[in-house]
């Protein structure tokens, strides 16, 4: 019964978006407008089809009907309910599922935010774009992809439940669906781009909506990447939480690309400069997240998280290539339109700087890829198996980074017209006080590490110029300073503050942490870098779901934690289950390493002191947090900065107000038809 | 020329007056950043100082540790696993770094048993050179093709029309131009600009006037200049075009910050690898090993293996305890003062690298017994020890020593040696 | 790459290039990965194969001693195990049943094991071959063992001949040696 619904669902879901994607072209390009509504009723409806599978493989999951294969693979009779409902994305048929949906409740917001303007030429060919790739997901649950298909023979009285890892902590349920929407979501702002270039639409709109959604994406696209990382912090028990697995640099990849979308469309946004930077941005951003795809669900890179490999590789890396041909070609056709000649600025305008930082971002996202791929160039030309680990990216990415805890403290104090240097000193003054003093001091207390002392510094520096502004900006208004805080204007500001708590973290929780293994006899107690660790018994828990071995240790003598080692349902090989005692200063962070042999034997217990570490979630909460700020914040507040006055040059950072001059909102000028063969000409 | 001289000489000190304020104004922001690098470099200096210590051995090893890749994980160096074949190539790398092996050796040997996929990075040879020199040449070329026009843009509105854009503070501040002539050329040394075009004109001072009008004017007729494309634009044409400029200043303000930057940061990934040196010692399989032959008798071999662990990591505190332990213990066999004193030193540095290290209150207890004969003492230490909870052998163990010792000094009045 | 960016303010023909040649690298690298296969088949050969074994001598778990060496002229199965290795239990009595048709000997290694165990785990399978001990690995890192099971066949003259990685079988066991045989070693 649920694969039946289900198959109708992608089934109705298919047709829908063909004939979407069919009648959006007539509309476009046969500029039948009475087309455009019917378009729009099956873009609506291709979502609707989702959602019924969504539905019937929840459904499914919930009830164990093991006559789904997929089902009988990722279920069993014990899971709990959270791990069923989480079923879904656990596997990879499931996974393309809820990629589907997602895009479909992003096609579906699209068509809501531009139902005032369904007949301009731009929000059409947006929701083209966007129904194809609609279209091409729900084909490969169509075809190779079926997370419908039937058990095989005889079906199973239980299933074999999802991968221990996977069933392991709640965070399961959380992350895919938030690194999802962020990831999916990013087809929005490239639509609407495909949209504004090919109609020349001049009104600003679409660009306007592509930047709002985008630092949506962006967004949970962090809070995503943060989640998991999170989740591999307490799930797989080796204390990292990052590790350039070619999964998590798929993710990474178009966050970066993303992060310099939304810096140059800001300064596309203030300083009218030409957006090719802006468009160059999203549309790679889109691109790497289908790459993204691909190097999951191909398996051709050796990955902790790549999903057995499948026949989907080839598909998905044709589309790849279609979509850079497109993006391609649309990149060097409208190319004028892209580009506009512009003043010169001098070198410390925040212009030049935040081309800068772009082009930073680039060699990041290059270095990744390197770094990614490299492995496979290395067994096809030298016939090697070579693994390109931590380090290679760390040392190259780590002064990249640097450099932009540089520009960070810089660019926001600079307007976008550049400043004297003189002026700019005097502007850093406070900030390099800051840093000087922080300098000192940390030398003082004993720091002797000189990369970490360069953090601490140009942290120190980035934090408070980043504060200074954002008080000068906030404070002193008159206006309630919550908020006053929480301003639209200082969304970026807040991102990058967010950005140095994880700079701080990140350097802080690799440096000064302390990882060992101790042997403890029941009732003993042992001392390890100031944490007093008590053994005091273990215990064997048994649920339906699980069997665990849990010891149970008291830390300092007063809280007491569980590292377990699990077995779940038919899986043989057992799992570890940290415990973490978390901390603002520190994580202890135990597992369980080698149980008792025998009655009232010794364990080893290991353990990790990471120091700062859960700056690192606060850091990319605060990031993820200047994002939704910079769109849903308090609305503009009066203050009298320095550059108030001066028209069309305020240096506002996350500002959602549409004052441009080019952003007026006009009656739009190119309606279907008229729009679609105009080459658009400069501003 | 009607103006009288005192007016003349009003105007001149008016305009003085305002450049010293302006000079002044400059040289407290010279002299804060001054301070400020000052104080960055000092403090770095000392750093660098207080960080020369030579590598120790152990930091030496962890730092092989995170060279090579778990044989039976993904993504992790043997350094962050802890599964058997890191926990194997952990060992095999102490013993060889114990017995002299250069990291080139341990490296060979370890590939000659399992090929470059041990190694956690591409070697830095032959072909896989690439992937190490590849990021260097795409950042000099993203860069080159990126900022070009940025630092192009600049040079070619100077060489055209002068400079169009006032180097000037936002808040209307006079900059030196102001003043022109011989005031000017007094004040090169400070060094704003001196090279301003004959026909500045002071209108243009006011920054709401400094139209972008005038800017676009100067731009667009660089760009219509043929040779706006003409090769080669090198990092030294850019230079030589922005003497004349306070670009040069922005050159050198971002290029020592970059090069800051990319030092610190250079020298941070570099420092990483090294990072968690002290701590991994400290349970290490000699240890246990050697702490199990003390309590089996076999003094010996745990005097070897405690010595392997201290070559490794000399402040390693339970092995100085042990070591201690086992020398007082000889000594005491072998009626040699000067064994038991070291023995004695030993336990106590232990004592002072980790106060509340139990067995080496325990130990303390004894020596005060034996030595000195000095129960309240070693009481007390022996209270330390019980109430850290040592593990139940060693508690049975040397309880059952202490109450013999302590029934022994009883019976026979105190007599210090 | 110059021209185009010299030409591309006009939005002339210099960047038509650049987009032409960017499009190419990307077909070139889709092509590529395309036609790469999946990274888990990608193993490495081991680099002791075709070498002399590195030497094993050492006590066994019962507490004799036994070396490699003394192995000479036969076909030697070095099977690296642990008793606390779930797929080891499965290939047990494939072993044995190598061992019992006389093709060749079977010498154990038990990695990162205590004896008991390891005496227990044997006596459940009736393998009556010698296991030497190996409790820190160290024997294993000669061979580049990284899990448990692992199998080398050594031939008789001391030369490894191959590798296999996790459980092995009895009838794969005997196919090895036959080839082994046929190629003169």
């Amino acid at each position: 019964m649920n694969a039946e619904i289900g198959r109708i669902g992608i089934l109705i879901s298919l047709v829908s978006s063909l004939a979407a994607v069919g009648l959006f072209l007539v509309a476009l390009l046969r500029k039948r407008v009475g087309a455009i509504k019917h378009a729009r009723s099956f873009a609506l409806v291709s979502v609707l089809g989702v959602a019924i599978s969504t539905f019937a493989i929840e459904r499914a999951l919930i009830t164990h009907d093991f006559s789904i294969a997929f089902v009988a693979q990722n279920n069993s009779k014990e899971t709990p309910l959270l791990f069923s409902i989480s079923g879904m994305w656990s596997a990879l048929q499931g996974s393309i599922l809820l990629w589907a949906l997602i895009l479909g409740i992003n096609l579906a917001g699209l068509i809501l935010f531009t139902r005032v303007r369904k007949f301009e030429a731009a929000s059409n060919w947006a929701l083209l774009v966007t129904s194809v790739t609609m279209a091409f997901f729900v084909a490969m649950m169509f075809g190779p992809a079926n997370p419908f298909a039937l058990t095989q023979g005889a079906i199973p009285p239980d299933g074999l439940g999802p991968n221990p890892l996977l069933q392991n902590y709640p965070l399961v349920a959380v992350h895919p669906p938030l690194l999802y929407f962020g990831f999916v979501s990013i087809t929005i702002p490239f639509a609407l781009w495909i949209g504004d270039l090919l109609a020349g639409d001049r009104s600003g709109f679409y660009r306007e909506l592509a930047r709002r959604w985008a630092v949506i994406s962006f967004s949970s696209l962090t809070l995503g990447i943060t989640l998991g990382a999170w989740w591999s912090y307490q799930v797989l028990g080796w204390g990292g939480f990052w590790a350039w697995d070619p999964v998590e640099n798929a993710a990474l990849m178009p966050w970066l690309f993303l992060v310099a979308y939304l810096h140059s469309a800001f300064v596309e946004k203030r300083a009218g400069s030409g957006p090719l930077w802006s468009y160059a941005s999203i549309s790679s951003a889109f691109v790497f997240t289908i790459l993204g795809t691909y190097f999951t669900r191909s398996g051709v890179l050796q990955s902790v998280h790549a999903f057995s490999s499948s026949t989907l590789g080839d598909v998905l890396i044709s589309f790849f290539f279609l979509v850079c041909l497109v993006s391609i070609y649309l990149g060097v056709s409208k190319f004028s339109s892209l580009t506009q000649k512009r003043p010169g600025s001098p070198w410390a305008s925040r212009t030049n700087l935040i081309k800068v930082n772009n082009v930073v971002f680039v060699a990041i996202v290059l270095i990744v890829l390197l770094g990614t791929i490299f492995p496979l160039f290395a067994s096809s030309l030298f016939g090697q198996v070579i693994t390109v680990g931590a380090p290679y990216f760390n040392s190259y990415v780590a002064p990249l980074g640097a450099l932009l805890l540089v520009l960070m403290a810089i660019a926001p104090v600079v307007s976008y017209k550049g400043l004297p240097w003189r002026a700019l000193l005097e502007k850093l003054t406070f900030a390099g006080v800051v840093a000087g003093v922080v300098g000192a001091v940390s030398v003082a207390l004993g720091l002797d590490r000189p990369g970490l002392f360069g953090v601490f510094v140009l942290a120190a520096f980035s934090a408070s110029s980043n504060l200074e502004q954002l008080a000068k900006r906030s404070l002193g208004s008159g206006i309630n300073p919550f908020k006053a805080v929480l301003a639209r204007k200082n969304g970026g500001l807040l991102s990058h503050l967010g950005i140095v708590m994880v700079a701080i973290a990140l350097a802080s929780a690799t440096s000064f942490g302390h990882k060992g293994q101790i042997k403890l006899y029941p009732g003993q107690n042992r001392n390890f870098f100031g944490q007093n660790v008590s053994y005091l018994g273990t215990k064997t828990v048994v649920t339906p779901a699980e069997t665990s071995l849990v010891a149970m240790v008291t830390l300092n003598g007063r809280q007491l934690m569980q590292p377990a080692i699990s077995q779940f349902g038919s899986y043989t090989q057992p799992v570890g289950s940290p415990a973490v005692s978390a901390g603002l200063t520190k994580d202890v962070y135990l597992t369980l390493d080698q149980p008792p042999t025998k009655v009232g034997g010794s364990i080893l217990v290991g353990i990790i002191i990471q120091p700062m570490i859960d700056w690192l979630w606060i850091g990319a909460a605060v990031i993820a947090l200047g994002g939704v700020i910079s769109i849903f914040g308090f609305r503009k507040v009066q203050t009298k900065g320095r550059w108030g006055t001066k028209a069309g040059s305020s240096d506002e950072l996350g500002d959602g107000t549409e004052k441009d001059g080019q952003a007026t909102d006009r009656v739009a000028s190119a309606t279907v038809g008229t729009g679609t063969g105009t080459g658009s000409a400069p501003q | 020329m009607v103006t009288s001289a005192p007016e003349r000489i009003g105007k001149v000190n008016r305009q003085v007056n305002r450049q010293r304020r302006h000079f002044a104004t400059a040289r407290a922001l010279m002299a804060i950043w001054g301070g400020i690098a000052a104080v960055i470099l000092c403090s770095f200096a000392i750093l660098i100082f207080n960080s020369a210590t030579p590598s120790s051995t152990a930091g030496r090893i962890v730092h092989l540790e995170g060279e090579f890749k778990c044989p039976s994980c993904i993504d992790l160096s043997v350094a962050e696993s802890s599964a058997a074949s890191s926990i194997s190539i952990k060992t095999f790398i102490k013993n060889e770094v114990a017995q002299g092996a250069t990291d080139a050796q341990i490296k060979d040997q370890l590939v000659a048993s399992y090929g470059n996929s041990i190694l956690f990075t591409p070697p830095k040879s032959g072909a896989y050179l690439v992937i190490w020199v590849l990021p260097f040449g795409l950042l000099l070329l993203l860069g080159y093709f990126s900022l070009r026009p940025i630092l192009s843009r600049k040079g070619w509105a100077q060489s055209e029309r002068g400079s169009p854009n006032d180097p000037r503070s936002d808040d209307g501040t006079p900059n030196i131009g102001d003043v022109s002539g011989d005031l000017a050329l007094s004040m090169i040394p400070l060094g704003e600009t001196i090279n301003q075009p004959a026909n500045h004109d002071p209108a243009n001072h006011d920054p709401a006037n400094h139209d972008p009008a005038n800017h676009e004017v100067a731009v667009e007729g660089a760009e219509t200049r043929p040779s706006r494309s003409s090769m080669p634009r090198s990092l030294l044409a850019l230079l030589r075009r922005s003497t004349s400029t306070s670009g040069r200043k922005y050159l050198a303000i971002f290029g020592a910050a970059f090069c800051v930057a990319g030092v610190g940061l250079g020298l941070y990934t570099f420092e990483q690898s090294r990072s968690q040196a002290a701590s991994r010692a400290l349970e290490s399989r000699e240890l246990t090993q050697a702490i199990d032959y003390t309590y089996s008798g076999q003094d010996v071999s745990a005097l070897r293996l405690l010595s392997l662990v201290l070559h490794q990591d000399p402040y390693q505190p339970q092995a100085l305890a042990y070591q201690g332990w086992l020398l007082f213990q000889a000594g005491v066999k072998t009626k040699s003062p000067s064994l038991v004193q070291k023995g004695e030193q030993l336990v106590l540095d232990a004592i002072a690298i980790q106060p509340r290290y139990p067995d080496a209150h325990g130990f303390l207890a004894m020596i005060d017994l034996y030595v000195y004969h000095e129960t309240g003492q070693a009481k007390k230490q022996f209270s330390e020890f019980l109430a850290d909870s040592p593990s139940p052998t060693i508690r049975t163990d040397l309880s059952a020593a202490y109450k013999g010792a302590i029934a022994a000094v009883q019976a026979k009045p105190a007599t210090a040696p | 790459m110059s021209a185009s960016i010299a030409n591309r303010r006009a939005g002339g023909t210099g960047i038509k290039w650049f987009g032409a040649l960017i499009a190419i690298l990307l077909l070139a690298f889709s092509v590529f990965v395309a036609t790469r296969t999946p990274a888990s088949t990608a193993v490495e050969p081991s680099p002791i194969v075709q070498h002399v074994a590195p030497a094993i001598s050492g006590d066994t778990v019962t507490g004799g001693h036994v070396a490699l060496s003394n192995y000479r002229g036969k076909f030697v199965l070095v099977n690296f195990f642990a008793s606390w290795c779930a797929s080891c239990a499965i290939e047990e009595p494939q072993l044995v049943r190598f061992s019992k048709s006389g093709i060749g000997k079977v010498l154990a290694v038990d990695f990162q094991d205590e004896d008991r165990p390891a005496i227990a785990f044997l006596g459940r399978y009736g393998a009556n071959w010698p296991a030497v001990a190996d409790p820190n690995g160290q024997i294993a890192v000669k061979w580049g063992v990284s899990a448990p099971p692992e199998s080398f066949l050594v031939s008789p003259s001391g030369m490894v001949l191959t590798k296999i990685v996790g459980p092995v079988t009895a009838k794969e066991l005997a196919i090895l040696v036959q080839v082994a045989k046929a190629n003169g070693y």
